[in-house]
């Protein structure tokens, strides 16, 4: 196997010219991709954060007495997925109202009295620890919560999460797409540079194969050329990722400071490399099989 | 040359057509090789002498009859035993087919280790080999650098480096002058002495009537005679 690797290597060498464009390719296809799961990993943590953040505001009809809020309040709390009920008066209602209002919380002061009604503030547990609650738990608590007795209104962020969510498994589908048809360029592209390497040394397994050269004795040092290759681009294109994340994590970009981005994860680094290694291969095993059919 | 009643057969063909979609490259060939004959193929150019060498080592497969290299019917053997069966061919070829970006020593090492060979036994049988074909002082060349005929005689070198049973020669002598063809026939004839089985295809007859020996004379596919030639040396 070591021979084979060496020859690999030195095969490499000495097409340097096509190796590295090769590699550039891959490089770049990878970039592309990995960019693209960087988006969508830190997107989906987003939103996944603003998800886990989706209060359930509940506004009791009004006249509701402490015995009825002490009542409403129970059977909230044995709702499933139920994590915390608080209960929020329309005085500390008011409060945080003018606190929201600022300076013009002084309009307030000229009401005779207050509107707003008694509410509870409702956090929704999920059934996974580790991502937010989805849509439809959000809204089954909703709709059991509206059905107990003294519940007037129940609100929450329901259109605008679902409209995100929409865009953003539509953004992921053509994503997803278009990674796949840089996938399949990719391995046109290496079963092509294979193909070269194989006319330019036409001769070379013409002989190999006269002399009693096993398939196997011709065909690995390719397969292991492509490998190599793969593993190279998927390499160069995570690192230029990684420069790139660096920069727009170090450097003062104001208009994504809500945001916290972190990078891929080794596991997906790695998996994104044995991708390109297998890419490679794939390449290759199209190349040499249409090849050495002749 | 040799005594063809007391050896027993090591090719047989029985019969055998190739047909190229509608052109007839060889019809009806039946024809016995014995161990450790020198045996020429003779005919003018398409007559079918590199077709029928390519059928021995299934570099192709006959349209029809039958082919028996050492006993087996090569029609049976599997793709992937071919490589195998190939190993008992040391073949050469007119326009020598060495690879020109490696070296003498890397074009014959090539060779052996395709065949499984490992360690120091390849520098010590590429020395060998070269010894024997007089090339040893060029080891280190590239193929483009040696004339025509030192590049034969690597060529020659490569295929008795794997020790075959049985030597191809497809117009070995074509593209040399005289005394390179010398060289290089004198050097198939020693790899002959030693035991090998050798077929040699060639329109020149005058290389027939130097070296003698059996003659299957091909014209357009068809064997028109098989003739002895006494040599005019013995070797």
């Amino acid at each position: 196997m070591f021979l084979f690797v060496k020859r690999a290597f030195k095969d490499i060498l000495e097409n340097s010219f096509v190796s590295s464009i090769t590699i550039v390719i891959i490089g770049l296809i990878i970039l592309i991709i990995s960019t693209f799961l960087l988006f969508l990993d830190n997107a989906a943590g987003a939103i996944s954060d603003w998800k886990s953040g989706i209060r359930i505001m509940v506004y009791l009809q009004p006249g509701t007495n402490a015995i009825d809020f002490s009542k409403v309040k129970k059977n909230i709390q044995e709702i499933n997925l139920v994590n915390k009920v608080r209960f929020i008066s329309k005085e500390e209602a008011l409060a945080i109202l003018r606190k929201q209002l600022n300076r013009q919380g002084s309009l307030l002061d000229n009401l005779k009295e207050n509107p707003l009604p008694d509410a509870f503030d409702v956090q929704v547990a999920s059934n996974f620890r580790r991502k937010g609650p989805d849509l439809d738990e959000i809204e089954a608590v909703a709709l059991k919560i509206e059905s107990i007795p003294g519940v007037q209104q129940v609100e929450y962020g329901q259109k605008w999460i679902e409209r995100f969510s929409a865009v953003f498994d539509l953004f992921r589908l053509v994503g997803l797409a278009t990674a796949g048809l840089f996938v399949m360029a990719g391995i046109f592209i290496i079963a092509n540079t294979i193909r070269l390497v194989l006319y330019a040394r036409q001769d070379e397994l013409e002989i190999m194969r006269l002399v009693g050269a096993s398939e196997w004795f011709i065909k690995t040092p390719f397969y292991i050329q492509a490998i190599i290759q793969g593993g190279l681009g998927a390499f160069a294109g995570m690192m230029v990722l990684y420069f790139g994340y660096q920069y727009l994590n170090t450097s003062d970009q104001q208009g994504l400071s809500f945001i916290n981005i972190h990078f891929l994860s080794m596991n997906t680094c790695l998996s994104i490399m044995i991708a390109s290694m297998i890419l490679g291969w794939l390449g290759c095993y199209l190349s040499l099989k249409q090849f050495l059919r002749k | 040359m040799v005594n063809l009643q007391k050896k027993s057969s090591i090719i047989r063909l029985f019969h055998v057509y190739k047909t190229y979609s509608d052109k007839n490259a060889l019809v009806d060939i039946t024809v016995d090789v014995a161990q450790n004959e020198f045996l020429f193929i003779s005919g003018p150019s398409g007559a079918g002498k590199t077709t029928l060498l390519k059928l021995l080592y299934l570099g192709q497969y006959a349209s029809q009859g039958q082919i028996l290299v050492d006993g087996v019917n090569i029609a049976r053997i599997s793709k992937k035993k071919i490589p195998l069966f190939r190993r008992k061919f040391g073949i050469i070829f007119q326009d020598y087919k060495l690879i020109p970006q490696k070296t003498v020593y890397h074009n014959i090492a090539l060779v052996l280790e395709a065949t499984g060979k490992k360690g120091r036994i390849i520098p010590q049988k590429i020395r060998s080999v070269l010894r024997t074909v007089g090339m040893e002082d060029r080891i280190d060349m590239y193929p483009p650098s040696l004339s025509g005929g030192e590049q034969q005689r690597v060529a020659v070198a490569r295929a008795l480096a794997t020790d075959p049973k049985i030597i191809l020669a497809d117009e070995p002598t074509g593209n040399l002058d005289i005394q390179s063809a010398g060289i290089v026939l004198k050097l198939l004839i020693q790899f002959y002495i030693r035991g090998a089985t050798v077929i040699l295809a060639t329109h020149n007859l005058e290389l027939i009537r130097k070296t003698g020996g059996r003659v299957v004379h091909l014209k357009d596919g068809k064997v028109q005679a098989i003739t002895w030639h006494e040599p005019i040396r013995d070797f």
